[in-house]
């Protein structure tokens, strides 16, 4: 007997006494709510103030001390990015498990594992997810399927009704309030949840079948403090176009090799946004996500590290849809960069007693990770330009710019640490298996001129609309070979 | 932490930490000792100093020679940023005899035995170079480029027993940074990637040729990236892309290209060696390996760097074959140690191997840099100076090429000015009214290689257009350059006159025929 929508009263009142704002109103310190506090106004604001008038009246010098500052940043993120990479080809990168270990593991009784799956307008995905969630090899009756549907989504629900859903699938409607953003609904839905462990999937996702399994095993088997495990994400429609190739050979490197390398370093992980595998208990005590976050599972990765527990990568891969549409990719990235901002405000909110709470080579993680990608992606397209009017028109001016050691770093950085980013994602397609996407990996210079773009929307945006959740379409995708 | 995983640990902190830390210390310890004058960054200093500076022949002594290539001024730069020329010369060698010493480590530790072979290996290369390595060819451009070839022979035999990513990587970078050490590294070094896809498709026949292509890709990007990268310096800085490569081709037309017979032909020898070894090699456990086919390998190893060496000797580069020397010694070790299981046979090879590069090092590279101490330095400055000063207020030596750099790295004064890229009309036009000296040396050996006598062939013996020879310093002779027009201006300004005045004659005839007429 399936677990139809329920919408009686009694679920009603059940859903009403949960508050899924609970983080942003116990610790507001540590939610994106107010995206960015009274005295960090005043800090931007004086450091701005600051540059113009030292652009004023010295701005040789200042734009010498400026590029000399973006210049050692960029060499140390290079080498740190050279460190993590290294560190992935550890033994203990990623926890994986063999068709012999899985076996030897039955007879045995398995948890209850929950699924949230939040959802909106995409009826087009549904019968996939369903199909999905049924084909988990996990026992039926330990499985607790949560699909978290908005109230007004009159798409999504009506199909949701219609469907003859297996045991152990369930629909919870969200109640229409402020902010609309997965996060929420998510919360919502932990509240609900009847599971030991849990995990989150979009609405595209297609997870390999043994990954419940996997991810308790992980669970048992880590240290106590290993509060998450984390699945790695990759594409069923890589070959679409020039973007899903990017896309693919872009997550191929970020789950296959940076990620484990984090997790070999025993560091802070910025979570993905689906197939993050929790202990429930842990995910409730912590108040669950951020819901105005716009990425709530970066968010979470660090407020995890804040309270002590870690995070694991596990050797089994999400399958799920590349955006194949350079608009709504922009509009995703957007999201994924405004959120990374939105983070690093909250965390640096009382930055010495971050510093206390997660250790100094955390922190170092924290702001090369979250704080140091998104300056990058802000600054690499003067750079950019700088270096193309060098080569091009070799002004004075440029080379004035760059004194002494700090042209020899600059150097470095323009033959050296632009190899080294393209060179690593070739490996990551190889890892991965994706031998036609090395060719296009070479090409990926290209893709960062997107990044960027999507890094200065995000940056105005965050000051314009912080919560303004640009919801990316799914159902696009044309399937290749997973 | 179980017992084997800590002994294990210890053996790396020994082998891969302490030993090559105290050996690197002794070398660079007893080497200062015994070679008076020893200098262990060679000719890097003298370039640094112009790169620290800023100045235009810095950046074309950085990329101008494929003979002289920037990885050890790459190496060397930051030293010489952060320390003194005596000690950043010390640290430089230090820290590229630690990394030819941890890469033979590296290479050896999956072998049996791995301790023992790994500290004997280690101790050996040490009195060797010592002993055997002359003293001014001691220093960072032979060392360091030797410790990138154990890394990629090591790697690529790992690579052959195990095809890990991880080790295809390291062979294509370790190879890309031989590929920027000088011309005769590389002519060795493009070897082992070229035998990457060999060794794939024997290993793995059945693999889709998509996967071929990707692992050979991930191999030869490094290289292929960093020789672009040498050439589009060149384009920048040289105005000539190929403009490092200039002498070789003169090299070469004087040779009757024998030198790339000579690179090449052994190249080939050893890449054959290489592919038959490394398909012979499956690692310690699944081993396929004969004794004949090890036999075979290690014979054609000796006749290929035997055959490369005396061929290098015979075409007046016996220098390249001393830099070479040391490459060679690493590698054979480290086949020696990978190959053979037995104690005895490892030390049997490894002692016929140490034999034949002592015998290589006597009878086939006599040649040494002669590199002139820091007081002969001085001393020749002075003289230079003293002789230009005596002659003239408003003088200024030039010392073309590397050997240039090298005399002026530790000269305070503004007489003498080093100069890559020397051409006569340029310098008379950039340096008008000046009286100008050139100070050339004696084409021999690496010197022989400088810019100067590919443009200039003969300069030594018989000076050139414009120049005029002014006096001799042992090795070094200074010419003058001649500011009087030459003998081909003249007949043109004559023709030019004599067109003029024929011109001016007409004219004054057809003023005379008017005022007549009139």
């Amino acid at each position: 007997m399936c677990d139809k929508i329920d919408l009686g009263e009694e679920m009603r009142r059940i859903i009403a006494s949960i508050d899924p704002l609970e983080l942003s109103k116990k610790h507001p310190e540590w939610s994106a709510s107010v995206p960015i506090t009274l005295v960090q106004k005043r800090v931007v604001l004086a450091l701005f103030v600051l540059l113009l008038v030292a652009l004023v009246f010295a701005p040789l010098k200042t734009a010498q001390i400026l590029i000399a500052f973006c210049t050692i940043f960029y060499m140390i993120l290079t080498l740190y990015k050279f460190v993590v990479i290294r560190s992935s080809i550890s033994p203990g990168a990623s926890i994986n498990y063999t068709p012999e270990e899985m076996a030897a593991e039955e007879p045995r009784e398995w948890p209850v594992y929950s699924v949230l799956i939040p959802m909106y307008k995409e009826p087009e995905v549904l019968q996939q997810m369903v199909k999905a969630m049924t084909e988990m090899d996990y026992p039926a009756d330990k499985k607790d399927i949560q699909f978290l549907l908005e109230e007004d989504d009159d798409l999504t629900l009506p199909a949701a009704m219609a469907m003859d859903m297996p045991q152990g699938f369930r629909v919870t409607v969200i109640p229409e309030s402020f902010p609309r953003t997965k996060p929420k609904a998510c919360n919502i839905g932990l509240y609900l949840a009847e599971g030991q462990y849990l995990v989150i999937y979009d609405a595209d996702d297609i997870p390999e079948s043994d990954q419940f399994k996997k991810a308790v095993m992980a669970f048992e088997h880590s240290e106590k403090t290993v509060a998450c495990v984390q699945s790695r994400l990759n594409y069923y429609n890589p070959y679409q176009n020039i973007l899903t190739r990017w896309f693919t050979a872009e997550y191929s490197t970020w789950y296959d090799l940076q990620l484990p390398g984090l997790s070999a370093l025993h560091a802070l992980i910025p979570l993905g946004g689906t197939s993050n595998h929790f202990k429930t208990k842990v995910l409730q005590e912590l108040m669950g996500w951020d819901a105005y976050n716009v990425t709530e599972d970066c968010d979470l990765g660090v407020r995890l590290v804040r309270a002590g527990y870690a995070t694991r990568m596990l050797t089994t891969t999400t399958w799920e849809e590349a955006c194949s549409h350079l608009p709504s990719w922009i509009k995703q990235r957007t999201r994924w960069q405004k959120g990374y901002i939105q983070t690093w405000f909250v965390h640096m909110r009382h930055p010495l007693q971050l510093l206390k709470e997660i250790g100094l080579v955390n922190y170092i993680h924290y702001q090369l990770l979250i704080g140091g990608v998104t300056f990058s992606v802000l600054v690499n397209p003067i750079f950019w330009i700088m270096a193309l009017v060098w080569f091009v028109f070799k002004p004075a001016g440029v080379a004035m710019l760059f004194p002494g050691p700090i042209f020899a770093a600059g150097a470095f950085c323009l033959f050296v640490g632009n190899f080294v980013f393209v060179y690593v994602t070739l490996l990551g397609c190889y890892k991965r298996g994706r031998d036609s996407l090395l060719w296009y990996s070479l090409l990926t210079p290209i893709y960062w001129v997107f990044m960027s773009v999507s890094g200065w929307r995000a940056f105005f945006q965050f000051f314009h609309d912080p919560f303004v959740w640009e919801k990316t379409q799914h159902g696009l995708a044309q399937k290749s070979e997973g | 932490m179980s017992d084997c995983r800590k002994e294990y640990k210890w053996l790396r902190l020994i082998t891969g930490g302490v030993a090559p830390m105290l050996l690197a210390l002794v070398v660079l310890a007893v080497a200062s000792m015994t070679h008076e004058g020893w200098e262990p960054a060679g000719r890097l200093a003298g370039i640094c100093k112009e790169l620290v500076q800023g100045t235009t022949q810095g950046r074309q002594a950085l990329a101008g020679s494929c003979w002289f290539g920037p990885l050890s001024t790459l190496f060397y730069l930051p030293l010489a940023w952060i320390f003194s020329a005596r000690i950043a010369g010390g640290v430089a060698f230090f820290l590229s005899f630690f990394l030819a010493l941890w890469s033979v480590r590296e290479a050896l530790k999956s072998s049996a035995h791995a301790f023992t072979h790994i500290l004997a290996a280690q101790v050996g290369i040490s009195v060797l170079a010592l002993t055997v390595i002359p003293a001014d060819l001691l220093s960072v451009n032979t060392v360091l480029p030797a410790a990138f070839f154990a890394i990629a022979f090591g790697s690529l035999l790992d690579w052959s027993a195990q095809m890990r990513l991880r080790d295809l990587v390291m062979t294509g970078i370790s190879v890309a940074m031989i590929s920027i050490s000088g011309f005769h590294f590389f002519a060795l070094g493009i070897w082992l990637v070229l035998s990457l896809p060999l060794i794939w498709f024997w290993h793995r026949p059945g693999e889709p040729l998509g996967r071929t292509s990707s692992a050979a890709l991930i191999g030869w990007l490094p290289v292929i990236y960093t020789f672009g990268t040498w050439i589009m310096l060149n384009w920048l800085i040289m105005g000539d892309p190929v403009f490092f490569l200039r002498s070789l081709i003169t090299y070469g037309q004087q040779t009757g290209y024998q030198l790339l017979v000579v690179v090449f032909a052994p190249g080939a020898l050893l890449l054959g060696y290489l592919t038959i070894g490394t398909l012979f090699y499956r690692g310690q456990e699944d081993r396929v390996a004969t004794v004949w086919g090890n036999r075979l390998f290690a014979l054609l190893i000796v006749v290929a760097a035997a055959g490369y060496l005396c061929g290098l000797s015979c075409l007046g580069l016996a220098w390249c074959a001393s830099e070479l020397l040391f490459s060679l010694l690493l590698i054979s070790l480290i086949f020696c140690g990978r190959f053979f299981e037995s104690r005895v046979l490892v030390a049997v090879s490894s002692a016929a191997f140490v034999a034949l590069a002592i015998w290589l090092g006597s009878a086939f590279t006599p040649y040494s840099l002669n590199l002139p101490s820091a007081d002969e330095r001085q001393t020749l400055r002075g003289e230079v100076e003293n002789y230009v000063r005596a002659r003239t207020k408003y003088g200024r030596v030039f010392v073309p090429g590397y050997t240039g750099l090298s005399l002026l790295q530790d000269y305070k004064g503004s007489l003498l000015v080093p100069n890559l890229h020397f051409r006569v009309n340029t310098l008379r036009q950039d340096y008008f009214g000046q009286d100008l000296y050139v100070l050339v040396v004696k084409p021999e050996g690496v010197t022989a290689m400088e810019d100067i006598f590919s443009a200039y062939p003969g300069i030594y013996q018989y000076g050139c257009e414009r120049l005029l020879y002014a006096q001799t310093f042992g090795e070094w002779h200074l010419f003058q350059v001649v500011s009087a027009p030459t003998w081909r201006e003249l007949q043109s300004a004559k023709k030019q006159l004599i067109v003029l005045s024929r011109k001016l004659s007409i004219e004054r005839l057809s003023g005379f025929s008017v005022v007549v007429a009139l």
